[in-house]
């Protein structure tokens, strides 16, 4: 267990507020008004990288984002588990989402960080390669799945985000079915 | 519904309906062994009567319609029973029992309401079902032994003075021909509450307080006295004993006809009921007491009405009676939790100060400092070990409260099934972690309702055999050590094995080659697997042998181990071991290969160095000799397939786990220490993983592992024939081989 691995609470503390910050409504520029919450038609994605890829995940389902962190390996355990972390008090899996998502292992760099998502009140930490930015996209902007992939692979898609309609693709994760897994059991 | 405000409210509404309901349960249980017995216990009825007007009283208040419906007819029929207008048989007991469960599904459909969820869509008809069937009951026949007012020449100065329930006490006293005492009492006008509870207290013993009314013979203005009228078998004497230094005389109440003698050596069975003789006892009694003025006492905090009779009670009572009797405080089971994680943390951070402390050590300028700093570090720990202590023991709650629910359960089953069952239970009183009882009632219901359906045998059949007509099930609960052990026993026909590994075959658990193979405790422990039993036909109670696998599980996610024993056509024994706390726990640190383990030091015996030559094989697994014992060890590596650095020290260490009776051999690499430490769950997502009880923090943010000892015991022993009985086939490593 490497000892240069501290947790980053300060890093986790600005992302934290700078989702906040944009979770209020924005003011648009210039005239004063306030932002009708714009309703479903809008969603903000926190968006990273995972290989060559850019991948993005509802921010509302992120509760914090921390520096890579000695994780305790847990025996028996499906290989993309990469074991459990206590987060203040509280103990929780972490999985390398590459793995998750079936593409080849590579191991942690700097810019590698963990997203502490939750499912109601469960947490889980998933190990990502690099933490771009909040992009906004709107219903019109999202395209389900190519078709075409292995069912396997699709059910944990939940669609591809064009922002702003670029040629830009951040594939969005279906974060639900990427938390249920069979965590093990074998001996 | 209850506004969002009151959920707090509401909240303590269900849980004082819960033990209201729990405490009728427990009266009703009472009720029943008197009945069988064919004795009878007015107090118990008129406690059960009370219950349920308390409850009648919470729900309205709370404005839960169906449950005040269902309990204020309850009370009508419970008022009934205690007046005699209806006998209390098996039938009415039987209802009542059934009130139970309804009341109770009542509750869970408040909770499922105010949680926002489905309700009980049954609930309101199954009701309405069954207060009909009180109705019928409650249906008054002819009058039990005819109407009082027709029968008894009482002066009205009495029967204005007697309740309903006082005459009806009173006749069953004569009836069953017990002397009618009347005792004189005077009390301190200023401590009459403490006096007459003295009185009452000294006077159940010997017989039945009927009522006590306010005398006027009293001249003195600091003093009320009373009349108590007493029903009893003893003799005067004994009263006057149990009496002794009280202000009180004591009187035999006079009968009209002087000639039969009451006491019970002339008359060792009752006489027959002669109501001509009963109703000039009480004509007699009328005459003792026609002075006495049923109005006006003199000090009006005093409330000369027996309180025994809620019918009688002021509003202001009612009101009083809501408050809670005892100085207890309910707690959210949570909030416990959390305070003994904020311990964990503060233990955490007295570690971090020690090790401040230890750098400074070497300054030799601030050496009166640091130690004055060490002192208070020193007074820090042992008030942090108390704070743990008193948290711990605010979570330990008797077994008892299960050990109630099973004995309706029993009841239920008994009757269902047309087994005579007797059910002994011992051991109530023991204590063990709330979370941990809470979770053990259904394991030990699936246990109990086994015993029942495949190990008591029906009477006839007992009777063929020789053995007593009447099935026992003793349940026994006692400490032993850091553990509980929780005992259930039959007196029925056993497993047979036989037919036990050919169920296990024919379902396909397990293989016929292994099957041949299989030790008798492997073969009992079938009984465990998923799918296996020994009966042919599913039954309602225990279904197709579903629920002892899941017995399992449940015990064993608490980290205890279920044991079997059996012994054909003399009965099963079932011993549950379980920790007595999961909150907070002593464990024993330990490395191997590269990671660091924590294991409960209450499943700890010894750990001892591993000699590499005395190391010795069985069938390839590998034992050692533990003073005469032969001990199977575990490589803790090899279980959970851990790297073991390149250049590793050949000293290896032996940590002696055991459950119950089982022993096994934990091969580590180093032991580290000893701590306390709070485990944590590693949540739902991984509770699949077998031989992880959860995690904890060590300090310095290292989390470790702690270990499930009662699930590798399990598995190391084979107690489970699915499990790797040759480790070689899990793939070791080999350089553990030749260590």
């Amino acid at each position: 267990m490497g000892s240069d691995l501290r947790p980053s609470d300060e890093a986790a503390r600005r992302f934290q507020e700078a989702v906040a910050s944009l979770g209020r409504d924005a003011q648009f520029p210039g005239t004063g008004l306030t932002e009708k919450a714009p309703a479903a038609a809008q969603r903000r994605v926190l968006t990273f990288d995972l290989g060559a890829e850019e991948y993005g995940l509802d921010i509302l389902r992120i509760r914090e984002i921390s520096r890579i962190r000695a994780v305790t390996p847990v025996p028996r355990a499906a290989p993309f588990l990469l074991g459990v972390l206590s987060l203040r008090g509280t103990v929780l899996p972490v999985m390398d989402l590459r793995m998750r998502m079936r593409m080849p292992a590579a191991p942690m760099g700097p810019s590698s960080r963990i997203l502490v998502v939750h499912r109601e009140d469960e947490l889980f930490g998933l190990v990502v390669d690099r933490v771009r930015q909040v992009v906004r996209l709107t219903d019109d902007e999202i395209e389900p799945p190519p078709p075409g992939l292995p069912s396997s692979e699709a059910e944990l898609l939940a669609g591809i985000g064009r922002p702003a309609g670029g040629r830009r693709l951040v594939i969005l994760v279906e974060l639900d079915a990427i938390l249920t897994f069979q965590a093990g059991g074998s001996r | 519904l209850p506004e969002r405000g009151s959920e707090k409210a509401l909240g303590e509404f269900l849980s004082e309906a819960q033990e209201i309901i729990e405490a009728f349960n427990r009266d009703l249980l009472v009720l029943d062994d008197a009945q069988r017995s064919g004795r009878e216990n007015p107090e118990v009825l008129n406690d059960a009567f009370r219950s349920l007007h308390s409850l009648k009283g919470l729900s309205s208040l709370f404005g839960v319609e169906y449950m005040t419906r269902l309990s204020h007819q309850l009370e009508d029929l419970l008022d009934s029973l205690r007046l005699g207008k209806v006998p209390l048989s098996q039938g009415a007991l039987d209802l009542l029992f059934e009130a139970v469960e309804l009341l109770q599904r009542a509750i869970a459909a408040v909770k499922s309401a105010e949680a926002g969820e489905a309700g009980d869509e049954g609930l309101a008809s199954a009701i309405d079902e069954y207060l009909a069937r009180v109705q019928r009951l409650a249906q008054p026949g002819a009058p039990v032994g005819g109407d009082p007012l027709a029968t008894f020449a009482l002066d009205p100065a009495v029967l204005s003075v007697l309740t309903e329930y006082e005459e009806h006490r009173l006749r069953e006293n004569v009836r069953a021909g017990r002397t009618l005492y009347r005792v004189h009492a005077a009390f301190d006008l200023l401590n009459i509450d403490t006096g007459l509870g003295d009185l009452k207290s000294r006077l159940r013993p010997v017989g039945e307080v009927v009522t006590y009314l306010p005398s006027t013979e009293s001249g003195d203005d600091q003093k009320i006295e009373l009349d108590v009228v007493l029903g009893s078998v003893s003799a005067i004497g004994a009263i006057r004993e149990a009496l002794a230094g009280m202000a009180a005389e004591v009187f035999v109440v006079p009968r009209a006809d002087p000639a039969p003698t009451a006491t019970p050596e002339a008359s060792p069975t009752p006489p027959p009921f002669d109501r001509a003789e009963a109703a000039a006892a009480v004509a007699a009694l009328g005459g003792a007491l026609t002075a006495a003025t049923p109005s006006a006492p003199p000090s009006s905090t005093l409330h000369l009405q027996p309180e025994d009779d809620p019918a009688h009670r002021g509003e202001d009572e009612r009101q009083s009676s809501l408050k809670s009797i005892s100085q207890t405080v309910r707690v959210d089971i949570r909030k416990l939790d959390h305070l003994m994680n904020v311990v964990g943390e503060l233990a955490l951070a007295r570690a971090g100060i020690v090790q401040v402390l230890e750098a400074l050590r070497p300054l030799r300028e601030h050496a009166e400092l640091v130690r004055g700093l060490h002192r208070e570090c020193r007074t820090l720990e042992r008030k942090l070990g108390e704070l743990q202590t008193g948290i711990l023991e605010v979570r330990m709650v008797q077994l008892g409260q299960v050990f109630d629910k099973l004995n309706r359960v029993v009841r239920k089953i008994s009757r269902e099934s047309g087994k005579d069952i007797r059910f002994d239970i011992s051991g109530a009183e023991t204590e063990l972690d709330k979370l941990i009882v809470e979770e053990l009632s259904d394991p030990l219901m699936h246990v109990i309702r086994n015993c029942i359906d495949h190990g008591i045998e029906q009477p006839t059949e007992r009777v063929r055999l020789g053995k007593p007509e009447t099935g026992v099930i003793r349940l026994a609960a006692f400490q032993k050590g850091n553990h509980v052990v929780i005992e259930i026993e039959d007196d029925g026909a056993g497993i047979d094995e036989r037919r036990l590994v050919a169920a296990a075959v024919s379902r396909g658990a397990i293989d016929p080659m292994v099957a041949a193979e299989l030790s008798r405790r492997e073969i009992l422990n079938l009984i465990f697997l998923p799918g296996v039993s020994t009966r042919e036909t599913a039954t309602e109670l225990s279904g197709r042998g579903v629920g002892m696998d899941v017995v399992k599980t449940n015990i064993g996610r608490l980290s205890g181990i279920i044991d079997i024993e059996s012994v054909p056509g003399r009965g099963t024994k079932f011993t549950v071991t379980l920790p007595i706390t999961l909150a907070i726990i002593a464990a024993l640190i330990v490395r191997s290969g590269d990671q660091v383990f924590a294991i409960p030091l209450n499943s700890v015996l010894e750990s001892l160095v591993l000699e590499a030559d005395e190391l010795r094989t069985i069938e390839r697994r590998e034992v050692i000799d533990l003073r005469g014992n032969t001990l199977p060890l575990a490589r803790l590596d090899r279980l959970f397939r851990l790297k073991r650095p390149p250049t590793e020290a050949t000293k290896q260490y032996v940590v002696v786990v055991g459950l119950a009776q089982h022993r096994l051999g934990l091969v580590v690499d180093e032991l580290t220490g000893q701590q306390d430490i709070v485990i944590k769950s590693l949540g739902r997502s991984l509770s699949t993983i077998s031989g992880i009880a959860g995690a904890t923090e060590l300090g310095g943010q290292q989390t470790v592992l702690v270990l499930d000892v009662a699930a590798l015991v399990e598995e190391a022993l084979g107690g489970d024939p699915v499990g790797p009985t040759h480790p070689d086939l899990g793939g070791g490593e080999p350089s553990s081989e030749a260590a």
